[in-house]
């Protein structure tokens, strides 16, 4: 659910990059070259054309901002409607499996977490409790949803954090170094980067718990504090995000290296590492930064594999136990948690575009 | 005058492409300061990979032999990659072609100038920041400092070309390669990086120009190298070889040019289709005037006319620019109307209008007297085969995925019902009208050359048989010879059908070859309209006269006895009407002469 209201807005957002894109396209084709105009402009002028963009920038905040609460909204709507049409009373989820309490408990129970009430009043209260970030009480634990995701997120974040520092470091290593080297070594790459894809995260995470941390004893076997700690499991997250990234890394880095600007910096005496890194580099950066964008959301729910094999905290497993046990408070909180994950990065993305990409500023 | 380069018996190969021998073959030079030398041929014919070699990047998969190949008096044939990167760029300079993706379009062009910098050495943030300033005033770059803190996207075509230019010459090298410099720009424009290219010269750089356009080489070169397949054809000073060209090759490349004295004359020597048969032309009067048959005093209906077209569009800074401004003209039935003017004067707009794909803000169009732009759409749609379009880049319009009989298929769908086996010789009868031959329908157009998609493209929009069909820039992508193929098919097409074209086109030369009568547009206005021979021989117009005056000429050539006459040149402008009526004469008598000669 959350992947696919994120994927929506993923989605949404390069729709508004490329009509910008054939924006810019239109101005480049209309009679008024922007060069002209920069040259001989009255001063007032130049204003008006700074007010313009300055209202242009503030308009596509607002709509951001405005997409970003649509997309919250609506993911912790079809969260909470779904949850709550599961057959199956909750407030026997709350007591617990062991033993039939008696009605008394059972109506006590239900009043004290408003279950009592109809369907859209406990709608508008979650709505209610969810803008003042407040998303009720965890049937399991009895503490508030928030202090258990604020206790979790940090180990999380720290993870999904090294994980996409990890899986840029590789990506780098496999593509740089062999993109547009000939046919033999790009194949080479290209199978390298298929098979990281394609592994299984469980996979990893035993593999390399078993031969760096029980065989070689390099790096400690559960939790684990500091960076020792959380180099197996954000390796483990990694190395299959460094296959796709550097997939598509690759395939704009060899577009861009047969550019004729390419030949251009070569012929001014530029030496392959200054091409590679000063000029292809950049371009290949762009699918990579999107990429990243979906990694960080995907990574924050799929943390849970290298959370459980490698034993840490993390939100992942508590989403994992909230769904096992059906504490409908902890599985919405998280999946609102992610959700505005991906909104935060995707905005982030979006202000990365035109920086890396100078063209699709205007 | 110093040797800056000496080139004897240059030989590349490329072994493991599959190529059948080398790409160059025993091709000699020299270069000194202060001249230019242009490397003339058509595209496959080795001219670039000469250019890469005189900077060592060939590639890895190269195979260069030459008996001597010295830049600067030093040997480079042995020259590691480390000698060649000192020398790139500090020694010789290279211009590719095309500025657009020849800078890094994410990087400004400071940054690109200042790299040359870096390479070699030069230290200090502020000098190399002067020296950045520097080349681009030498390069002719107005207001450099702005400039340099801008991107090449950012810049017009012209300062674009200049900005590359200005990288080349950071280092001041002694030899100024430039590919195609002026291909692509508008004849202004042109003409002013010519002018750049002569000041370099008189500074004492040495240029080699890489051109397929003759009279660009002819207005800038010294000397002149022909080269086909690899081989050089024909060498020597420019006078020698366009003035009195001695090789055939050379000729036909000669002839191929439109140029004023080639009006109403097929420009491609019989036969000599790009791959195929040569067209079908069933002309009797072979040889004529081919787009002559209406006569200005008859009256002819107009098959479309456009009556005050306004049209603009909202930037994203949602300012309205209007692009075509009170458009009127009429296309005679089974005439050519030109349509010239810079890029962004509203050309394509106006085809766009007249093609009723886009509506028009204010005015109307109509298509064989009836109204056309001011119907809606699902009216429109019944009477769209009556007139099709014929892009520039045909590929970009061909579904990647369709052979060439599902591209004439497809089309001929939009004109009448056909069973399969009509339908199937249809496809024939269309590459038989094309000059294709038939084997070509199950060819995909991603293996045909750039004069056979062009083929394929005038094929499909003669599918639903039209009446009036709109070319635009339908040749600017392509080598001269073909170009001459391409335009006398579509003679030879106009007569034959009775069509009536829409020609639009930057190259003043082939607007004159085709048109009847010819619009000048400027900032998306008409700044002079009138019949071909009276605009381009009598201009009114102070911007038509300026388009003219840029268009490079190519040099008189000594076949022809009338050559020694002072009209005999092939100028467009003329100060008179008498006198321009008596340089087409003695042109037209002068390419009789060639003709008889060949």
């Amino acid at each position: 659910m959350t992947v696919e209201a994120a994927t929506v807005n993923t989605v949404t957002g390069e729709a508004a990059t490329a009509s910008t894109v054939a924006g810019d396209a239109a101005t480049a084709s209309t009679l008024a070259p922007r060069s002209v105009s920069l040259a001989g402009e009255p001063p007032h002028e130049v204003d008006d054309a700074a007010l313009r963009r300055t209202a242009g920038v503030i308009r596509r905040v607002l709509g951001k901002l405005a997409g970003a609460i649509f997309v919250l909204w609506a993911v912790a709507t079809l969260t909470f409607a779904l949850l709550r049409f599961i057959p199956g009373d909750p407030v026997l989820l709350i007591l617990g499996t062991s033993g039939s309490p008696s009605a008394a408990v059972v109506d006590a129970t239900r009043k004290a977490f408003g279950l009592d009430q109809p369907v859209l009043v406990q709608y508008l209260n979650f709505l209610g409790g969810a803008v003042r970030g407040d998303f009720g009480t965890s049937y399991q634990l009895k503490i508030p949803v928030t202090t258990v995701i604020g206790e979790q997120l940090p180990s999380t974040v720290q993870l999904v954090v090294a994980s996409v520092l990890l899986a840029w470091i590789i990506s780098l290593l496999i593509t740089v170094p062999t993109a547009g080297r000939g046919p033999i070594v790009e194949r080479i790459g290209r199978s390298v980067e298929i098979v990281l894809a394609s592994l299984p995260h469980f996979w990893i995470g035993i593999m390399l718990l078993v031969v760096f941390a029980i065989g070689l004893g390099w790096f400690p076997v559960a939790g684990g504090t500091g960076l020792t700690g959380l180099f197996l499991p954000a390796l483990t997250l990694a190395i299959p995000i460094a296959g796709f990234l550097s997939q598509v890394m690759r395939e704009s880095f060899e577009d861009a290296l047969a550019q004729p600007f390419v030949t251009s910096a070569r012929a001014r005496g530029a030496s392959d590492l200054r091409v590679r890194f000063g000029h292809a580099l950049r371009h290949a950066l762009l699918p990579g930064v999107t990429l990243t964008g979906w990694a960080i959301g995907a990574l924050f729910s799929g943390a849970v594999v290298a959370e459980v094999v490698f034993a840490r905290p993390g939100i992942g497993r508590v989403l994992l136990s909230a769904v096992l046990s059906r504490d409908i408070p902890v599985v919405i909180g998280v999946v609102v948690v992610i959700a505005a994950v991906y909104v935060v990065v995707n905005a982030i993305v979006d202000i990365l575009y035109p920086i890396i990409d100078p063209r699709l500023s205007r | 005058m110093s040797t800056l380069l000496q080139v004897t018996n240059l030989t590349v190969s490329f072994p493991h492409s599959g190529a059948t021998g080398p790409v160059v073959r025993n091709v000699s030079f020299r270069l000194e300061t202060g001249r230019a030398l242009a490397i003339v041929g058509e595209s496959g014919s080795g001219k670039s990979v000469i250019a890469r070699t005189l900077v060592g990047l060939t590639g890895a998969e190269s195979v260069v032999e030459a008996d001597r190949l010295e830049i600067l008096g030093a040997d480079v044939s042995t020259n590691s990659e480390r000698d060649w990167r000192a020398l790139r760029g500090k020694d010789v300079g290279f211009v590719l072609q095309d500025a657009l993706v020849s800078l890094d379009p994410l990087r400004t062009i400071g940054q690109e100038i200042e790299e040359a910098l870096i390479v070699h050495g030069v230290r200090g943030k502020t000098e190399r920041q002067v020296r950045v300033i520097e080349s681009l005033a030498a390069a002719g770059v107005p207001n450099p400092q702005l400039r340099s803190r801008q991107r090449s996207g950012e810049l017009s075509g012209g300062l674009r070309q200049r900005a590359l230019i200005a990288q080349a010459l950071a280092l001041n090298p002694r030899v100024l390669i430039a590919d195609e410099p002026t291909t692509a720009l508008d004849a202004t424009v042109q003409s002013q990086i010519i002018a750049l290219l002569h000041d370099l010269k008189s500074r004492d750089h040495g240029l080699i120009i890489i051109s397929h356009d003759l009279a660009v080489v002819s207005s800038i070169a010294d000397d002149v190298l022909v080269l086909r397949d690899g081989e050089v054809v024909e060498y020597g000073s420019v006078d020698e070889v366009l003035g009195n060209p001695r090789h055939p090759y050379t000729r036909r490349l000669l002839d191929s040019v439109p140029v004023a004295a080639a009006k109403g004359r097929r420009l491609s020597a019989a036969g000599a289709g790009d791959g195929g048969a040569a067209a079908s032309f069933d002309s009797p009067q072979h040889g004529s005037a081919p787009g002559s048959a209406p006569h200005h005093d008859a009256p002819v209906a107009p098959a479309l006319e456009a009556i005050g077209l306004v049209k603009s569009y909202r930037g994203p800074d949602r300012v309205r620019r209007t692009v075509v401004r009170d458009v009127s003209f009429r296309l005679r039935a089974g005439t050519t109307l030109g349509i010239v003017g810079e890029s962004g004067s509203g050309k394509s707009t106006t085809a766009w209008l007249a093609l009723g794909l886009t509506d028009a803000d204010a005015g109307e169009v109509l298509l064989d007297g009836q109204a056309w732009s001011a119907l809606p759409e699902r009216d429109r749609r019944a009477r769209r085969r009556r007139i099709q379009v014929v892009y520039q880049d045909p590929l970009s319009s061909f579904d990647p995925r369709h052979s060439v009989s599902d591209i004439l298929i497809d089309a001929l769908r939009a004109g009448e019902s056909l069973t399969r086996a009509q339908r199937q010789d249809r496809v024939g009868e269309l590459l038989d009208s094309v000059g294709l031959p038939r084997r070509f329908a199950d060819r995909s157009p991603l293996t045909l050359s750039g004069g056979q998609r062009q083929r394929v493209a005038i094929a499909r929009a003669l599918a639903p048989r039209p009446q009036i069909i709109v070319l635009d820039e339908p040749v600017s992508a392509l080598d001269v010879s073909i170009q001459a193929q391409v335009l006398d098919l579509l003679a030879d097409l106009q007569r034959r059908l009775g069509l009536s074209f829409i020609f639009i086109s930057h190259d003043l030369g082939v607007v004159y070859h085709v048109s009847d009568d010819v619009l000048v547009l400027k900032d998306g206005q008409i700044v002079e309209s009138g019949s071909a021979d009276d605009v381009f021989f009598a201009p009114q117009h102070d911007y038509t006269r300026a388009l003219l005056a840029a268009v490079p000429e190519l040099p008189v050539r000594a076949t022809a006895s009338v050559a020694a006459s002072p009209a005999g040149t092939t100028a467009f402008v003329a100060t008179s009407p008498t006198d321009s009526s008596a340089s087409v004469a003695t042109s037209s008598a002068r390419s009789t002469a060639s003709l008889a000669t060949s």
